[in-house]
């Protein structure tokens, strides 16, 4: 560079330059999930989550971690995976003063009863979550948990259900 | 550095890129959690490289808000349930959450907490609070909540001390200096910087419309993978930046600042500060646009999004707009079709329909787009004058700033006469009517003209018609009754005289301009055909 050219002017540029390249607006589409987005998910029960944090969740094994503090920090209740020598599916767990349990409908053979009673417990959940070892996470809205109890109709096909009939998950409360 | 390398140092700086805009797009019922001036702020911290007080400011209300928390051992109530980050909700999440906090740590005042530790105190503004809560988001985005929190949980399970909490703030700095490493690569900008330079044979004060123009239609058909020169616009805004760069580092040797430099940074870096300082000097005319549309601005729709785009190109170059007149009418006229082109390639449609497409040529012409310059400013000064009578209707002593600034001539003397005063020559119509004991007469009086005279009457009387042509959200709202209102036109109407002769200005130039082709209509069918060749060579040529 000559001397009308300072040396530091490269560094200003690269300053600029990326400022630039930061700020743009820009069309283009991005799989980043932003930390409230995730928050949103763990403590909003309207909160709809989008394609990408859907997607991040099965896939990126940081942002699963940091989904997995957040909900330990904030539980009403946790139960933990079922003993490595546990077989066949679950169809009722416990812990911290709360029972889940499937339920068959009498009245239709592909739907089911989820119930979720607390026994000595004040806490009302409003979000339930299911960690699947290396697989999705699943969130279910608990919206009417009235008098230490809630009966939420589902069906025999729903991901979640089939995720809590098996042993290797986690299921937290909320 | 070969070009695969380069596309590589593309992909870590467009990871940081889909950080910023995350941030800028998260939103918090319905509503965007961070204004533009913010985001702004957040990237300007990121790339000169200002983080390390902001992190250890941000350590200080971690504290805060884990002593306000109103479950133990959280921190994260403050940041996420406290609605959009602006400085009115922090006030309020912070004066709620301290009736109920037990600890003797924290206390509060209208601007901001004060948190007292055994080795000295710190405070923390409301005002500041949404930057740093951006602050935050950008860490636990970029860097994972697991690892941030896990500093956190060490500092707060800890004796708490303004040492410990700037032990933790180091930590954190240490982490976001290795993922900037790493994340904003230099060689892409350098290479584009040089190519500039080469251009122009290092004198920068050479550059001029024809030399970017001659430039483009080298540079964009070049094969060079590593850096895209293939759009006007972008080519024109980085020879902005190589000159503000150059100019810049001019003014950094004039005042021999390089000497300031700490011994341990390395040889050639430069202070942090003065390249924020820089940021800020080159953004002086576009941060109007953005202060319009942030809190509390923008409870007073000033200009609409279509009025905004037209004026970012002319803002944003700021002074070199009078310099490169030609440029910025080129680039906002031929922007549009070039980006058509762009999304039409994307699409991957055939070459037919990319001549189709270069043929309809732009929607506007120069002289089209002078008139829409001259549109926006008058659309802008009956916003000033619109400002002006929603302040008078408030009986806001803004009224008089605003009443000066449009009119700093005005004759005061009917008005001075009837407060009783002595106006000479001397004594400047704003040292007198400042006073808030005049202002208060004075509001009354201008809301009834025959007391103050022909020239306040007249302007009073276009404030009005101004404001009752206009529907916009927040002018027609009950302004007496909303200090942030007030607040809104008045600094509003200030920054809206500061956009008004920016304009002016431009336009003034573009009357003096000497065209090569002689008048705007054959400059522009000229530049049309330079245009529309070029855009065959980048995009149509199979």
């Amino acid at each position: 560079m000559t001397a009308a050219i300072p040396k530091h002017a490269e560094t200003i540029f690269h300053m600029l330059d990326h400022f630039d390249t930061l700020t743009q607006k820009t069309n283009m589409s991005h799989n980043k999930v932003g930390f409230s987005e995730l928050y949103a998910y763990a403590t909003q029960g309207d909160h709809v989550p989008t394609p990408v944090l859907k997607e991040a969740l099965s896939s990126n094994l940081n942002l699963r971690r940091d989904l997995t503090r957040l909900l330990h920090k904030q539980s009403i209740a946790t139960m933990m995976r079922a003993a490595a020598a546990s077989s066949g599916q679950i169809e009722r767990r416990e812990g911290d003063g709360f029972v889940i349990t499937l339920r068959p409908s009498q009245a239709d053979e592909n739907q089911i009863y989820l119930l979720i009673h607390s026994e000595d417990r004040d806490d009302s959940p409003s979000l339930l979550f299911v960690e699947e070892e290396n697989g999705p996470f699943h969130r279910l809205v608990i919206e009417d948990f009235y008098d230490g109890e809630a009966q939420i109709l589902l069906s025999v096909q729903d991901d979640i259900v089939k995720a809590l009939r098996k042993p290797k998950v986690d299921v937290i409360l909320r | 550095m070969g070009s695969e390398e380069l596309l590589l140092e593309s992909g870590k700086s467009s990871e940081l890129s889909a950080v910023l805009h995350t941030i800028s797009e998260s939103e918090i019922n319905g509503e965007p959690k961070f204004s533009p001036i913010v985001c702004r702020e957040l990237g300007k911290m990121v790339v000169c490289r200002t983080y390390a007080t902001p992190i250890m400011e941000l350590c200080h209300l971690i504290v805060c808000a884990h002593d306000l928390s109103p479950q133990k051992n959280r921190y994260e109530f403050l940041f996420w349930d406290s609605g959009a980050a602006h400085s009115s909700n922090f006030r309020h999440y912070c004066h709620s959450a301290l009736q109920n906090e037990n600890g003797d740590r924290l206390t509060i005042d209208t601007n901001g907490l004060q948190i007292q530790y055994s080795d000295g105190g710190f405070a923390i503004q409301f005002s500041r609070m949404p930057v740093l809560s951006a602050l935050m988001e950008f860490l636990l985005t970029a860097l994972g909540y697991c690892d941030i929190d896990d500093i956190f949980q060490t500092m707060l399970g800890g004796e708490l001390s303004r040492k410990s909490v700037s032990e933790a703030a180091n930590t954190l700095s240490r982490l976001v200096y290795a993922y900037l490493r790493e994340h904003l690569p230099t060689a892409q900008s350098q290479r584009k910087f040089r190519k500039i330079l080469a251009f122009c044979e290092d004198d920068v004060d050479a550059i001029d419309d024809s030399l970017i123009l001659n430039f483009w239609q080298e540079a964009s058909v070049d094969e060079d993978k590593g850096v895209d020169f293939k759009t006007f616009d972008s080519v024109l805004s980085t020879f902005i930046r190589a000159i503000q760069a150059v100019e810049s580092a001019r003014s950094l040797m004039a005042l021999n600042y390089a000497t300031t430099i700490g011994s341990e940074r390395e040889a050639g870096e430069i202070d942090p500060d003065f390249l924020s300082e820089t940021l800020d000097s080159v953004s002086e005319t576009i941060s109007p646009l953005l202060q319009l549309s942030s809190p509390p601005l923008d409870q007073v729709k000033f200009l609409n999004k279509q009025e905004s785009a037209h004026l970012e190109n002319l803002l944003g170059a700021g002074e070199l707009a009078l310099r490169l007149p030609l440029s910025i009418l080129r680039a906002n006229v031929f922007t549009k079709p070039q980006a058509k082109l762009t999304q039409a390639l994307r699409r991957q449609e055939k070459v037919h329909h990319l001549k189709e497409i270069i043929a309809q040529g732009p929607e506007e012409t120069y002289q089209d787009r002078q008139i829409t310059y001259q549109n926006l400013r008058n659309h802008i000064e009956r916003s000033i004058y619109a400002s002006l009578h929603a302040l008078a209707l408030a009986r806001s002593h803004e009224t008089i700033s605003v009443m000066l600034k449009l009119d700093p001539n005005i004759d005061f003397s009917p008005l001075s006469q009837h407060l009783g005063l002595e106006v000479t020559p001397d004594q400047g119509n704003v040292v007198q009517l400042h006073s808030r004991r005049v202002a208060d007469h004075f509001i009354e009086l201008v809301q009834k003209s025959e007391n103050v005279g022909q020239d306040i009457a007249q302007l009073m009387q276009n404030a009005q018609k101004a404001y009752s042509g206009l529907s916009r959200k927040g002018f027609k709202d009950e302004v007496s009754q909303s200090p942030d209102l007030v607040q809104a036109f008045s600094l509003g109407a200030a920054l809206l005289l500061d956009v008004a002769r920016d304009i002016e200005a431009f336009l003034e130039r573009l009357d003096q301009i000497r065209l090569a082709e002689g008048n705007w209509q054959k400059q522009f069918s000229h530049d049309l055909g330079v245009f529309c060749g070029q855009f065959d060579k980048i995009y149509a040529k199979g």
